[in-house]
This record gives C-alpha cells, structure tokens and sequence, in this order.
C-alpha cells in the first residue's frame, strides 16, 4: 500500500485526540478527512507530519514506518502540509518563502529559485514574488502554503482546512487549483475540511473522524448519506426527525 | 535634462551595482586610510572598530540569521584568548596557531552549548548562553592556572616579531585587523545569499514551518553556532596580542556578551553589513562622548552614552541598516516612480 495509517492513537494528558484511527491511500487518490471541530483531524495530520510522536500505531509510507521521524526528514521523503492557520516565513518575499521548500530537494540556488518561479507561475502568485509574506492577506496567503508545499516536490500533499476564512469564489478557486495539481502531476492529496461542500467536489474517498475516532470511510455519496454521518453533523434530533 | 538624470539615479540605485562599488571603495578607502591619517590614537580607534565589526559580525551569522539570540559569546571570545596566551606563555607556540586552536575550541564549546540550548527557544535560550559566560567567568577567575582574577600577561618581546604576533607599531595590528574583519564579513555576505542562509532565516521567521519544509533546525542551528564561535574566538586572539593583557574582568561575563550584541543590534541584526555599520557607531559614538566629558564628572561619559544607545535603539528598533532601506525605498517611489 502507498500510504497507510495503522490503529493511529495519541492522548495529551486525558484526552484521547486520536484513537485507533487506521485507512490507507492509493497513489493518486484524493482522500478527505472530515468531521466536527475537535474529532482529531489537524491531530492526524500531526501525527503523519511528525510534529507529534503518536502513542501506539504506525504511519507506513512506501514499506516504510515514518512515525518516529522529524518533520524535516518527513518533508524530505515526500510528504508535504499546509496548516491551518497558515504559518508563512512572514519577513521573507513570497519567493524566498518557497525556495526554503524548493531548496529541500536541491542545493542549487538557481535550480531552487527556477522551481520557486515554476510553482508561483502556476498559482497565480509571480507578480507578487517579491512582496514580503506578512503582507499577504486571504486566499493569497492560502495559495502560498500551497505554493510552499508543492515547491518540495512532495508525492503527498496534506492540505488542512485550505478554504477556512474564504468567501464562496475564493473557496470553489481553491479547489480548482486542487484538482488541477492532481491532473498536471498524478499528486495524492489528503484534505482536511469540516465544510462538505468544499471536499465533496474534490474527493475520491472521505473518511469521517469523531471524537478522535473513525466512525466510517468509504465512497463520498455513500458517506454522506450514512446516519452515523449525519448524526455527527446534525445531531441525534435532527435524524430522529 | 531630467530623463537623463533620472535614468543615472535609476542605475546608481540598481542594488547589486550599487553594494559592490560602495564595498570596493569602501575596501580601497580603509587599505589607503593609514597612508593619510597617522597616530596612535587614530589607529587605536580603528582597530577597536573593526575588532568590534569582527566580534558583531560573528554573532550575526547564529543570532542575527536565526533569531536564537545569544548572551554568551564573551565565553567563546575568552576561550580563544586564553587558549592562544596559554599555549604561548607555557610552550611558546605562536599565537597564529593558537588562534586556530582557540577557535576551534571556542567551536567545540559552541557545539557542546548548542546541544541542549537549541532545544530551548525564545528567553531560555538566551538564559541558557548568558549562563554559559557566566559560568566559564566565574571558573577562570578561581583558576590559577589561567591566572585567577589577575589574568595573565603576555609575554613581550623586544622589536618586531611577526611570530610572537607583537609590533612596536600600531599599523600591522590594523592591517590583520581589516583582513579578518574583510574575511569575517565576506563569509557572512556569502551565507546571507546561500541556502544556508535562507534556512537561518527561516528558522528566525517560523521554526515549526522551516521544519515542514525539510530544514533540520538544531543541524543549522549547531553549525552556525560553531561558525560564529571560531571566528569569536579567532578575534580572542588578536585582542589578547593587541592589549598583552587579559583577565576575566576585561573580556568575560555577560557584560561583554551584552557589548558584542548591542553592535550587530544597532547596526541591523540579520544583515551583513549592519554589525560593520554598529561597530562604527557603538565605539565612535563612546569615543567622541568619552573626548568630550571624560575629564567632567567622573562616569559622566559612561552614564550619558548609555542614554545615546537607548534612545538610537528607541528611534531605530531594526537597526540603522533597516531604517535606511525603508527610507531609500521611500526615496525610489517619491523620486524615481
């Protein structure tokens, strides 16, 4: 399997934040992970990304267990995140803040900077190449953790909550964007969101996360149609009703 | 008329020509300087301004770059003279190769530091290398082999000796000053502009984020702190050659970490050339109030330039470099756009 996650869990003191979570991925899959505030999603991503050592489970990568590894060494064997809230190197341009991630894969500085202006070109950030990162505001600054991500050359990207603070146009450009690095270059995608509208036009396979477990996963029409689903989203009430 | 004075100002402006003509003209000035203005004092001056430039220089390349501030480069500073004057008073070794071998130690300490410091952030790191200085100041002044509180003295030779690293004259100290400071800066200038360089940078900006982006923090976080140690270190050296004296009270302890820092901060922390331009301010701004009211109230010179350096850090938070790039970049979109 290309990726997989294996009875994944982590406490932080009492709290059970994640809780035997387990689902794989095929390469070139576009997988969502959603559920409400605080079922363990960003808490995952954690995990995978290594910003957390997680108490019991695996994450296998290509044959290998990367659970114990340091984000960088993350990011050095292909796996990308953006965050969500989006963490820009403020006082560098937006260029120089994609080169830091271009420069993972080369030592070159030209090289670096040709996959710099590469990846800003296709996400409509060139001309504002030199404009410092703190003074980026919205669906820019998003496209700029993307941009970033994307400039590692990763095999996954994991995307968590890409359209939070976006109006419905910036939203539905965003998830464009998605779905065209997907076609371009074959890229696995995990996305976090909690609004079903943006993952839903993008996913091949969701997978439903509450109160640090994983309740269901499956087909997106088939998911969302589940009563546990709906439950977690609408209340007990409101499926009674 | 206008146009073309337009388009000469356009090109003087154009950055990169602009840095390296200031820099060769600059370079030319300093090299010639000593043919035109002569004196002991006049050399004295310069050599304190560059010895200054050396010292902030060096603690940019690890606090300026990556934002992990150090209060304890006194420590690497000491180590490299007292590693030089102890190989020379005990086994007569010239101070040129005890400046490599006092660098390297000052190095080593800095790896040893660096270890459990880089895990700290923010104010306990700072505490943790304020510690360090006041630790090593407190060991050597109860070590008699190091000379205790008293220090040691160089042993002076008679005449010029480019061995022992003594001359009668002050000249050949200011030349070998400029050297390691043109050596120093252009290292710095060439890790500003290199990977290494962003990757400090990035540390500074959002470590968690650099990480995400494949930068193994504490590895370029140990390797400009060794970097900044040796040339700190090397620059131990030539004050103990310069001064023949050193003792705890004259370069250790967080005093003297507190001196190496303030210059890069006025100059422009996270530039290469800020420390040059702060070492010109820190000690020519003391020189000139210490000729004006040295002989008034005694303290007088020492209280009134510490207000001098609070209210520049109050009127230039950045550092002088930073202030003058926001306003020549006022100047090209009032003038030139």
């Amino acid at each position: 399997m290309f990726f997989e996650i294996r009875n994944l869990s982590k406490n932080f003191g009492g709290l059970k934040a994640v809780n035997e979570v387990s689902f794989s991925v095929k390469k070139g899959e576009i997988v969502g992970i959603i559920g409400p505030n605080g079922s363990g999603k960003t808490t995952v991503f954690n995990l995978v990304t290594g910003f957390h050592t997680p108490d019991r489970g695996f994450v296998i990568f290509k044959d290998e267990v990367i659970s114990n590894l340091r984000p960088d060494q993350i990011c050095k064997r292909g796996i990308a995140r953006t965050f969500q809230i989006p963490q820009p190197l403020p006082r560098l341009s937006v260029l120089k803040n994609v080169m830091v991630g271009a420069y993972s894969k080369t030592s070159e500085e030209g090289e670096a900077r040709r996959k710099g202006l590469a990846v800003l070109e296709f996400l409509g950030l060139l001309g504002q190449k030199d404009v410092l990162a703190e003074k980026l505001r919205g669906a820019t600054m998003r496209r700029l953790e993307l941009a970033r991500a994307l400039a590692t050359d990763p095999e996954i990207l994991m995307i968590d909550e890409i359209a939070a603070g976006l109006n419905p146009t910036e939203s539905a450009a965003i998830v464009k964007v998605i779905k065209q690095m997907r076609e371009d270059t074959g890229l696995t995608i995990l996305i976090i969101d909690h609004v079903l509208n943006v993952v839903l036009n993008v996913v091949d396979r969701l997978v439903v996360l509450h109160h640090g477990e994983m309740i269901i996963e499956g087909l997106p029409h088939e998911v969302i149609m589940d009563r546990k689903v709906t439950e977690v989203y609408l209340g007990e009430y409101h499926v009674g009703a | 008329m206008f146009h073309i004075m337009k388009k000469f100002i356009q090109s003087a402006l154009q950055r990169k020509y602009l840095e390296k003509r200031a820099v060769f003209i600059i370079m030319l000035v300093l090299v010639l300087l000593p043919l035109k203005l002569k004196g002991v004092y006049f050399y004295h001056c310069m050599i304190f301004t560059f010895y200054f430039a050396v010292l902030g220089t060096s603690w940019n390349i690890i606090s300026g770059y990556s934002g992990a501030v150090s209060l304890g480069h006194a420590a690497f500073l000491s180590i490299g003279a007292y590693t030089s004057t102890i190989l020379l008073i005990n086994f007569q070794l010239t101070p040129w190769i005890g400046m490599l071998i006092g660098g390297s130690l000052s190095a080593l300490s800095g790896l040893v530091i660096c270890y459990p410091a880089t895990k700290l952030k923010g104010p306990y790191f700072v505490m943790s290398t304020a510690a360090f200085a006041e630790i090593l100041r407190y060991l050597t002044s109860q070590s008699k082999f190091a000379g205790g509180a008293s220090g040691l003295i160089i042993p002076v030779v008679t005449g010029n000796s480019l061995y022992w690293f003594q001359f009668i004259e002050k000249w050949p100290f200011y030349y070998i000053i400029l050297f390691f400071t043109i050596i120093v800066v252009f290292i710095s200038y060439k890790i500003e502009n290199s990977k290494v360089g962003l990757y400090l940078m990035a540390i500074r900006e959002n470590r968690g984020a650099a990480q995400m982006l494949g930068v193994n923090v504490a590895k370029y976080l140990r390797m400009a702190t060794c970097l900044s140690a040796f040339f700190t270190g090397i620059a131990g050296t030539f004050y103990a050659q310069y001064m023949v004296y050193i003792s705890p009270d004259a370069i250790m302890g967080l005093g003297e970490s507190i001196k190496i820092a303030l210059v890069a901060i006025i100059g422009g922390m996270g530039t290469f050339i800020g420390p040059i331009i702060g070492a010109a301010l820190y000690f020519g701004v003391g020189e000139i109030v210490r000729f004006l009211l040295g002989a008034e109230i005694s303290g007088l010179s020492s209280f009134i330039y510490g207000i001098i350096l609070i209210v520049f850090i109050l009127l230039f938070p950045k550092g002088l470099v930073q202030f003058l790039k926001d306003m020549g970049g006022r100047f090209e979109r009032y003038f030139i756009h």
